[in-house]
């Protein structure tokens, strides 16, 4: 049993972390209550969560974020982010498993986990658990850009998977 | 004769020739108080109170002018106040701005006053302003967490890059106007930031400075994110400043990952 600050985490992409922040829930919302507009950052297509698993020293933290991002068509895009302790979910029995992701950035995509069979209630519970125990942070696009380009310097990425346009604001001519 | 186009569900034509020192093409008349389907439709614009009388708005040609008369109904006397006339400009399209307004029992002794408005801007302008809302319409229920943020940036883009520095005050007066969602307007202050026009850089610059004081936290961090994309290191004194003093913990995280951005590279 590893010690829980060795646990690594997941890694959930939100909208916007502003939705989170507790100081900006509507003032009709009674104690312990979410607002519901943070549901958009919970859609479970065919009933999973997609979850990236970062290591516990958040080494490959910004890499895998330049794996999401890799797939859209503009750099100029801060990432919002929530961390959550692998614990938690460990202790809750929700099922995760490994279910490598297919961006441009190679490397990465084995680090993408699937939360399955999960009710509505099991997503309104991990939203109180990511409310509550989450760690809400961005990534500025400048970090992700400069990462981009020397996973491109080093031959990781797979051009074919990224867009044009995403490219040729990257300098990146096959 | 020109009809609007607003006429069909509430309003009809009323043709009245001859009216006295106006070049007119068309009159929406407001039977408030004589139609009671229209007053029900009106209900949720105007109060039960201001429901009285009747209005005959009329413009010219060229948009430059509109003027309200209002009728008294049934011996009374009855003088809308500004509020309602410009409520009525609301109904028929239009943003304007009392240049003069008469109280006169002369014409036909019908109309007890005349208010005459201006536009609060041109006719070009109104143009761009209703382009920008269409493009607004179009993307206000949209999930920006996907392509559709860079689709909406180039619809922006395009708009400013055919119409230059107006497109950008026009853009800058929607958001003042507060007619627009907190989501869109953030937003509408990232894609000002992403879109990479030299000719209206300063404009842009300018209205995302001027959003990071706005009291909504999605907008300012929406401001901010457009000052990290613009790229420009002269917003960094305001960004430490807004850093110090905003009072919302994650905003002020997101001004700090703005800071260093644009301090690292």
């Amino acid at each position: 049993m590893k010690h829980i600050n060795e646990m690594p985490y997941f890694l959930r992409a939100i909208y916007s972390n502003i939705n989170w922040e507790r100081t900006q829930f509507p003032s009709w919302l009674k104690e312990g209550e979410l607002p519901s507009c943070i549901i958009r950052d919970l859609r479970a297509d065919n009933n999973a969560l997609s979850l990236w698993e970062i290591s516990d020293d958040k080494s490959n933290l910004l890499d895998i974020v330049a794996a999401f991002v890799s797939l859209r068509k503009d750099i100029k895009y801060d990432f919002d982010y929530a961390l959550l302790s692998a614990n938690y979910l460990d202790e809750l029995s929700f099922t995760h498993s490994k279910k490598p992701a297919k961006t441009a950035y190679r490397d990465m995509n084995h680090y993408h986990r699937n939360v399955s069979n999960l009710s509505i209630n099991n997503v309104v519970y991990f939203a109180h658990l990511l409310s509550r125990h989450g760690e809400f942070d961005r990534m500025g696009w400048k970090d992700i850009e400069a990462r981009l380009k020397e996973a491109y310097t080093r031959g990781q990425l797979d051009l074919k998977k990224m867009k044009p346009e995403l490219k040729q604001q990257l300098g990146i001519s096959e | 004769m020109f009809t609007t186009e607003l006429e069909a569900s509430t309003l009809y034509e009323y043709q009245v020739t001859n009216l006295p020192q106006i070049k007119h093409c068309g009159y929406c008349y407001f039977l408030f108080q004589e139609n009671p389907q229209i007053a029900t439709q009106v209900s949720g614009i105007f109060l039960p109170s201001e429901i009285r009388g009747n209005y005959l708005y009329s413009f010219n040609r060229d948009a430059e002018s509109a003027t309200v008369f209002s009728a008294s109904g049934f011996g009374q006397k009855f003088l809308p106040d500004e509020s309602i006339c410009e409520r009525i400009m609301l109904l028929a399209g239009r943003f304007y701005t009392i240049q003069s307004r008469i109280q006169t029992h002369s014409y036909h002794e019908v109309f007890d006053t005349v208010s005459t408005y201006t536009p609060q801007i041109s006719a070009s302008d109104l143009q761009i302003e209703q382009s920008a809302i269409s493009i607004f319409d179009a993307y206000s229920n949209e999930e920006f967490d996907t392509d559709i943020a860079y689709e909406f940036t180039n619809a922006l883009d395009g708009l400013i890059r055919a119409n230059g520095k107006p497109a950008v005050r026009i853009i800058n007066n929607l958001i003042r106007k507060q007619i627009l969602d907190d989501d869109i307007i953030s937003e509408t202050l990232k894609a000002l930031g992403r879109i990479e026009d030299q000719n209206t850089k300063y404009e842009r610059y300018e209205l995302l400075i001027d959003s990071i004081k706005n009291e909504s936290a999605i907008i300012r961090d929406g401001a901010v994110s457009g000052l990290s994309f613009l790229d420009d290191n002269r917003a960094l004194p305001q960004l430490r400043m807004l850093f110090e003093t905003d009072t919302v913990p994650i905003l002020r995280n997101n001004i700090k990952v703005a800071i260093k951005g644009l301090e690292t590279y």
